[in-house]
């Protein structure tokens, strides 16, 4: 059964820096550290746009990147392939983005370098998990997140 | 008189990424698709001209797939206590056999990396798994042709060998 953004929800929280690899149409790849990746839905994540940088700059030309996310519980690796559609620069989830972005910046003693200019919308084609060891969990991770968007989307549909 | 070449990396970067530091690499494939491999420890040569990068062989099959196809290769090296972060990137990359005291590098490497993760809060158990490996290791080295700054920060991607 393919992975879901939902199955590795635990991911996305911005314990771990994430890294996103891109390439420009030349074909040379470039390497860069990520401080949030944020779950959209589950066919949609949102990287932060902070400064104008190479990553930026190669998707505009060349859609295709990489992020490799790692589990703060398991250290699981994962690779998420994607594809660039847009930048929003305000709006409820860019606004979102840019409350949890303050949260990372405090706790990594980065408040005065950290800053939003944009949420990268991107279109999640296929996730896959790194072959790795994997630390074993005591009890089994729960995406609770993810149940309760579930559950307050459920209910707005009813109400 | 023959002309002295400058080696890109001067003294306190070749430390810089040789201890303690998390390292991932990226590569390309065919189609300009990118990949990343995360690395356990790597090694600069004497003459500070080539880096050597050791990995777990069954995470590297579409690394190798890629550099035999083009041997570009870009690999961020990130201290996690201080977010300092170098960008090396190179178009040769190429597999090496792993000589005897390399074997030595990868344990020290690697133990300063689980140094680093603690001393920031992750617990040991994770730390260690983070730099764990199944099964055999294999080596790729390159000719770093250009360094970035990579610190988060507004001069993230500034090129240091102009």
């Amino acid at each position: 059964m393919p992975l879901t953004l939902d199955a590795i929800r635990n991911c996305l929280d911005g314990l771990i820096p994430a890294s996103i690899a891109t390439c420009t149409p030349e074909g040379e790849p470039n390497i860069a550290y990520l401080s949030q990746v944020h779950y959209v839905d589950p066919q949609h994540v949102a990287l932060s746009f902070q400064f104008f940088n190479k990553t930026h700059a190669n998707v505009l030309v060349n859609p295709h990147a990489t992020v490799q996310v790692i589990d703060p519980d398991t250290a699981a690796h994962y690779l998420l392939s994607l594809r660039y559609l847009r930048t929003e620069t305000e709006g409820p989830l860019f606004e979102n983005m840019k409350a949890k972005l303050a949260g990372i910046a405090s706790h990594t003693g980065m408040s005065k370098v950290f800053h939003l200019l944009g949420a990268d919308i991107y279109e999640v084609l296929q996730i896959e998990a790194v072959p790795c060891p994997v630390l074993a969990l005591e009890t089994p991770p729960r995406s609770i997140l993810s149940a309760l968007k579930q559950s307050l989307q459920s209910l707005s549909s009813s109400a | 008189m023959p002309k002295t070449i400058v080696p890109l990396l001067d003294n306190t970067q070749a430390a810089f990424i040789s201890q303690g530091v998390s390292i991932n690499i990226a590569t390309r494939d065919r189609f300009s698709i990118p990949t990343i491999t995360r690395a356990l420890a790597c090694r600069v040569s004497p003459d500070q001209r080539q880096v050597t990068l050791f990995l777990s062989a069954e995470r590297a099959e579409r690394l190798l797939e890629n550099i035999a196809h083009n041997g570009m290769i870009a690999v961020v090296f990130s201290q996690p206590s201080t977010h300092r972060t170098l960008q090396l990137k190179g178009v040769d990359a190429h597999r090496v056999v792993l000589q005897g005291d390399d074997y030595a590098i990868i344990p020290a490497s690697t133990a300063s990396l689980v140094t680093e993760l603690t001393a920031i809060g992750h617990g040991l158990g994770f730390s260690r798994t983070i730099v764990a490996h199944n099964d055999s290791l294999i080596a790729i080295r390159f000719t770093p042709d250009t360094i970035f700054d990579q610190t988060p920060g507004p001069d993230a991607g500034r090129q240091l060998n102009r």
